[in-house]
Parts: C-alpha cells; structure tokens; sequence
C-alpha cells in the first residue's frame, strides 16, 4: 500500500517558461552562472563553513571569499551539475586557509576568542552547550587538516573517498587523519 | 590501520557532532541574497580594477574627492571606478552590507536583464536598512530543521528530510512550491498518505495555479494507488479536468478517472467516461484501456 514512488513528481511549466536546464554543458554566462549558483548554494556554503571553522563573525567574508574564487574558475567547468560538489570544495580549500590564518594569529597573541556556545540555540541544555564548547576546542587544537578530515566524515557525514578528494590526499592519508583526531576529540569529551 | 574500528566515534562525541550537524545552519532570505550580490559584484569589480593598475588612479581620484573636486571628478570617471574608491559618495544611500529590518525581497521579475539596472533595482531595496547583512542568521531548532529539509530533499535524502519536516509546523508552509516539497518528501519516504494534507492545502489554496492541477491530480493517484479509494480518487481526477479542461493533464486525468470508476464498481461511471475519451480524444494513447475499461 506504501510504495514510495520510484522518482519524484514532475513540475507543471507555464507555456513559454525556459526550457529546462542542461546540466551537462558548460555554464553559457560565467557571471550568470556564478549568481545563479549564489543564489542557490550560499546558504550551504555558509552552513558548511560555520559549522567547519566556527568563525561566525567572519562567514560573510567566508562566503564572499568562496563565490570570487568561483567566479575565477566556473568559466572552465565542464558540467554545471557538477557545481554544487565544486563549490564545496572551494569551501574546503577557503576554510582549511582561513583556519591556518586563525592558527597563525593565535601563535602571535592576535586571536580574538570565540564564544562557541553562541553558535547554538540559547534553548539547548547546559551539558551540550559544555559538549559543544569542548569539541570545538579540541578541533582548534588539532592539525587543520585532521580537523577537515574529521569534520567531513563525521559532521558533514561524507564518505571517506568523498574526504580524501575534498581533503587533496590519498584515502590512507584521509584514514590516518580521521584517526588521529578521533583520539584526540576522545581524550577531550569522553 | 583499520578505519572503521579506529574511528568509530564515543556517544560523547557522537551526541556533539550531531549537536553542529543539527544545530548550526545559516539562513539566507532571499532578500539578503540578493544584497549579498551586490557586495560579490563590487568585490569582484574591486578584482579587477585592483589587477588591471588602476590603484594608482584611484587613489588620485580619492585624493581629488578629499580636496573637494568631487563635482568634477564624477563627470570625469566613471561611475563604476567611482564606487570602488568612494562608495558613500557615488552611491549615498545605499549601503552593501545590510540587515535590519530585513529588506522586502527585490522584485525580481521587474528587474532588467542588465546587469548595472539589476545593481540600481537591488540597491534601492536595500536602501533603508542598516546594520550587519548575516546578523543574527543561527536560528532554533525548528528553524534549522525548516531551513534544511529542503536541502535534504534537493540531495534526494528524502527519508531525513522527512523526519524534519515533521517538526516544521504545517502553517509555517505557504507557498505551494513548498507544499508539493513537502508531499514529493512524504511520498518519497514512503508515507504517501502524509502527503495528502500537503496536496489537499495547495488544491485548496491556490484553485486557480497550475500547482492545483498537479496537486489533485497527485492525490488521485495516492486515493487510488496508495489508499485503496477509487471513488475519493475519480473525484480527484474529475476535479483536475474541471480545473483545466484543455489543460496538459485533462486526458490523463480523464483515464485515470475511468479507471478509478471502474475499480469503484461504478461501471456507469466509468461508461460514461471512456466514452467521453473516445469522443474527446479519438486518437489517445489510453485509448485501448480506457474502452477496456469502460466496457465499450
């Protein structure tokens, strides 16, 4: 009696409306594809880096950050469906500098501390935000790549040949990585 | 080094990544995407500008404002090199990072295809706003879980989608684009009879968009297919004709509604149908089946 259905309904379009998108050629305006492309990815873009580097007061700038690199480089994409995945991985690239940059600064006394609990509803239990806090200092305290490695496989959920691709190493590498920081994560909140 | 064994992650640390998985989400109304793309473009401008030499230039024409020639400088630059150096002056009203109150979203439609119109259209939208364009984007639990089981149902993940949307309060869905979201996620999650709410609002909301036709159409196949109700189901489909009688559903619908009066035992019914299908489409695919199964 359940059966879900096999694909998903198709959409009724007005007489006239655009013919539906190639996903499989090049992007025919490079400005146009990055704004389409803002428009429909920004808000993963930004979830994604706030929940990798936390640094909330800076998203705009991650975010802006991402889309002029895209901008650089979506002339050469070979299939826009394959845009999502590449501006995902222009995230990773911004967020493993911008975290570098914060490692940096924090060596030379410049960092401004981050109120981890304020990423989260006020409304969440007291022991979580405590969670939270603790996780979130155990990533600062690791390696940047580690932390990349550890926060796509188990935050974003990617799969580890997902990781490793993302991550620009070999899927040893990506494995050792994870490892390496599970310890870490264990040894700070149990 | 085994990866499965090495990395499987203790409650503590599984309850805290499930914490940011669920908890950390940004929201973008739409009118902030559009602000937002404005300050892309004028960052890219700044790009270009900065890698083409024009540093030197635009700090003379920064120098020029300082000193008060600013009426005679704007005649001379462009306006565009202008913004780049002295924003506040070439566009006084319209600052690019924004925030509260939120700004209407731009009307889009309106807009020129151009891209420097589309600057003006966007900046004067955002005129009256002030403050910090992103402030204050983390929002609870239930918003987090409005905002992404969209996502999750643009990735095909419909089965988590579900599961989130069923903390989205039913009201807070509106627009009927979202309403037939919400039915594909249920239905894709094997729960076509939660997708009948969804259905029967955008059927009851918006009669006379195309949506309504898709929608009722959709919850007669579900009353058919799913629910075992032929007779709500050929309503359904009858409806849909009604709705449309030439439009691009009508024949299907009319099928479907023999087929549902057959199935019901309404033999009549369903007579009268197939042989209004012969008549109206005399070369129809259904054709066969539809006499099948109107008995004639």
């Amino acid at each position: 009696m359940s059966q879900p259905a096999q694909k998903p309904h198709l959409r009724l379009v007005p007489p006239g409306a655009e013919p539906p998108r190639d996903d499989d050629a090049p992007p025919a305006d490079p400005k146009a594809a990055v704004e389409e492309a803002f428009r429909r990815y920004a808000p993963l873009v930004a979830s994604l880096g706030l929940r990798i580097t936390a640094l909330r007061d800076d998203i705009d700038d991650f975010v802006q950050e991402v889309f002029l690199r895209a901008t650089k480089g979506i002339g050469g994409l070979r299939h826009q469906g394959a845009t999502k995945a590449w501006l995902v991985s222009i995230t990773i690239n911004v967020a493993r500098q911008r975290l570098r940059v914060r490692k940096l600064r924090r060596l030379v006394g410049l960092d401004v501390p981050i109120e981890y609990e304020e990423l989260v509803d006020p409304a969440i239990s007291p022991e979580d935000r405590v969670m939270l806090t603790r996780m979130y200092r155990a990533l600062d305290g690791m390696p940047v790549n580690q932390r990349l490695a550890w926060s796509l496989r188990h935050i974003e959920g990617e799969r580890l040949e997902t990781v490793a691709l993302l991550c620009h190493c070999s899927l040893a590498t990506a494995k050792r990585r994870i490892v390496a920081a599970q310890k870490i994560i264990s040894e700070a909140v149990g | 080094m085994e990866i499965e064994s090495g990395s499987e992650l203790s409650p503590n640390a599984q309850r805290a990544a499930e914490l940011i998985r669920d908890q950390i989400a940004v929201r973008w109304p739409a009118g902030h995407v559009e602000i937002a793309l404005i300050e892309l473009q004028r960052r890219r401008q700044q790009r270009r500008y900065a890698a083409a030499g024009a540093t030197l230039s635009v700090g003379a024409v920064a120098l020029a404002l300082a000193l008060g020639f600013g009426q005679s400088v704007r005649e001379l630059v462009p306006a565009r090199l202008l913004a780049t150096v002295a924003p506040r002056m070439a566009r006084p009203v319209a600052p690019a990072l924004v925030a509260e109150p939120r700004p209407a979203p731009p009307q889009r439609a309106a807009e020129p295809a151009s891209a420097a119109p589309g600057h003006a259209a966007a900046s004067e939208a955002a005129a009256p706003v002030r403050g910090h364009l992103l402030q204050e984007r983390l929002v609870p639990r239930r918003q987090v879980a409005a905002a992404r089981w969209v996502t999750l149902a643009d990735e095909r993940r419909f089965g988590e989608a579900y599961g989130l949307l069923r903390q989205v309060p039913m009201k807070n869905l509106s627009e009927p684009d979202d309403l037939l979201l919400a039915a594909d996620v249920a239905r894709q999650a094997g729960r076509p009879e939660r997708a009948v709410p969804f259905l029967e609002r955008v059927v009851a909301e918006h009669p006379r968009e195309m949506c309504a036709q898709l929608a009722g159409f959709s919850l007669g196949k579900i009353y058919l297919d799913n629910l075992d109700q032929p007779a709500l189901a050929a309503r359904r489909f009858a409806d849909v004709r009604a709705m449309a009688p030439a439009g691009g559903l009508a024949q299907d619908a009319l099928a479907r509604e023999v087929e549902a009066w057959a199935r019901a035992g309404e033999t009549a019914r369903a007579r009268d149908g197939a042989l209004e299908y012969a008549h109206v489409y005399p070369h129809g695919q259904r054709l066969a089946a539809v006499r099948d199964l109107g008995g004639i």
